[in-house]
């Protein structure tokens, strides 16, 4: 199989790669060293490999990689801003939201996502946007207050 | 030693429709059309479908992007994503039932990326957005290289995950008629979580009620209990061009339930199916009746 070109921009770099054309996003991506995006279930159903493209989630253990061909992509590694961790990051930490973790890159990505588009988000809306994340630990409520922390810390922010 | 079998895959993005109907038109089987992907890779990953040889995507052609609208008509192009006409100023506008069937479609992420037409050409017996636009009178045009037609939603739809698309054909957009006066809509589905479930059943209804206060047409619409999106026929008759009355509108949602044929599977045995074709039929009935103000007896 003819590998192809895949040329993307990772948190802010450029990035050409030869691809298998049937490869997935999430294994190029983990490839290329962003670790925290996560496979879950591998079917699109958790959403532990939730990352952003061009702007709008992205379930990447069912994007093929070509299709991000062109695209800019955003996976936890790329929130950190001059050694200082997202307020969604920070929001997460403080309000206890992660047990074991797995989920949780999936979940920040959403997050972030939801904050871009509603920075004053209901709690029916965050129940919403987070309806495609599923945390095994089920540490939903935690994760649900992380939200709303973060949201009031963006607001102080902006 | 055992000598596996090399199979050549080539990831095609063509960037305008010409090129993008010649590639199908060449390749014919042997080419797989891509849009948001969420179904294609998995039914490529699980050995569901035959391995094609050319993955063609279709979401750079620009001109496959839009939403416009004239007198009687919005038109929805092939790469609109759920998301983009949940959004949409003129789908809001005009059919507010369809952002609400478009809403209980995979989850956030999902609805990013795929896309309507993706949704129906991919014909699950679940594909939610079929009944609300069956109900809605919409038709597709479908393309090929050569040839170019119009048919109802409904006529899409030969069986399990089995459409009348050729190989070389693609749905090139979404026809739906405006809203007409006296006209309204409805759309529930049931399901076992908000996200990312297949309907257990899922129904819609389009109702335009003529100046005397009788129902002048009807469209009812049911998902997950036929082998493909099933419209009730027998069940419009009931109610076509009678006042609408609770018995009448009761022995309609009967109808339908016996119109349905649903299977029992792991998310619900075909008994409960049937019995919920008659409680959402009478649902969606009443909530559009109701957005029109007619009140039932």
């Amino acid at each position: 199989m003819k590998k192809q070109l895949l040329r993307m921009r990772v948190n802010g770099r450029d990035v050409e790669v030869y691809v298998r054309p049937d490869a997935r996003l999430i294994d190029v991506l983990r490839d290329l060293g962003y670790l925290s995006v996560k496979e879950g279930c591998g079917t699109g159903e958790c959403g532990a490999c939730t990352v952003i493209m061009d702007g709008k989630t992205v379930l990447s253990c069912i994007t093929f990689a070509l299709q991000a061909n062109g695209k800019e992509i955003i996976t936890v590694e790329g929130l950190a801003k001059n050694g200082k961790l997202h307020p969604v990051q920070e929001a997460f930490i403080e309000k206890g939201a992660v047990q074991c973790g797995y989920c949780i890159p999936g979940f920040i990505m959403s997050t972030v996502y939801l904050l871009n588009e509603n920075p004053n988000p209901t709690h029916e809306d965050i129940l919403d946007a987070l309806e495609g994340n599923l945390c095994r630990c089920t540490g939903y409520v935690k994760i649900i207050e992380a939200v709303k922390e973060a949201a009031s810390r963006l607001k102080k922010e902006a | 030693m055992e000598q596996l079998e090399v199979h050549d895959i080539e990831f095609l993005t063509p960037k305008t429709e010409d090129e993008l109907l010649d590639i199908l038109d060449r390749y014919k089987e042997k080419a797989k059309v891509l849009a948001g992907g969420s179904d294609l890779l998995l039914l490529i990953r699980r050995n569901l479908i035959a391995r094609p040889n050319y993955i063609v995507n279709i979401m750079e052609i620009p001109s496959l992007k839009y939403i416009n609208e004239d007198e009687e008509t919005v038109r929805i192009g092939a790469t609109v994503t759920h998301t983009e006409a949940i959004e949409n100023q003129i789908i809001n506008r005009e059919f507010p039932s369809l952002v609400k069937a478009l809403k209980t479609i995979g989850s956030t992420q999902i609805r990013n990326w795929a896309t309507i037409a993706g949704n129906l050409a991919n014909a699950s017996p679940a594909a939610d957005s079929a009944p609300i636009l069956i109900a809605l009178d919409a038709k597709l045009k479908i393309k090929s290289a050569k040839d170019e037609k119009i048919i109802p939603v409904e006529e899409l739809f030969v069986g399990v995950k089995k459409t009348i698309l050729k190989p070389n054909e693609i749905i090139k957009e979404i026809i739906i008629p405006k809203k007409r006066k006296n006209f309204a809509a409805d759309f529930i589905k049931l399901g076992k979580r908000n996200a990312l479930v297949l309907a257990v059943v899922s129904a819609a209804a389009g109702i335009e009620m003529s100046e005397d206060g009788k129902i002048k047409n009807i469209r009812i619409a049911l998902g997950s209990v036929a082998p493909t999106p099933l419209r009730a026929k027998k069940a419009e008759d009931v109610l076509r061009g009678k006042e609408p009355k609770m018995d009448l509108i009761d022995k309609c949602a009967k109808v339908a339930k016996e119109e349905s044929k649903p299977i029992s599977d792991v998310r619900a045995s075909a008994e409960y199916r049937r019995e919920m074709v008659y409680v959402l039929t009478k649902r969606v009935i009443l909530n559009a009746l109701k957005e029109l103000g007619v009140n039932v007896e």
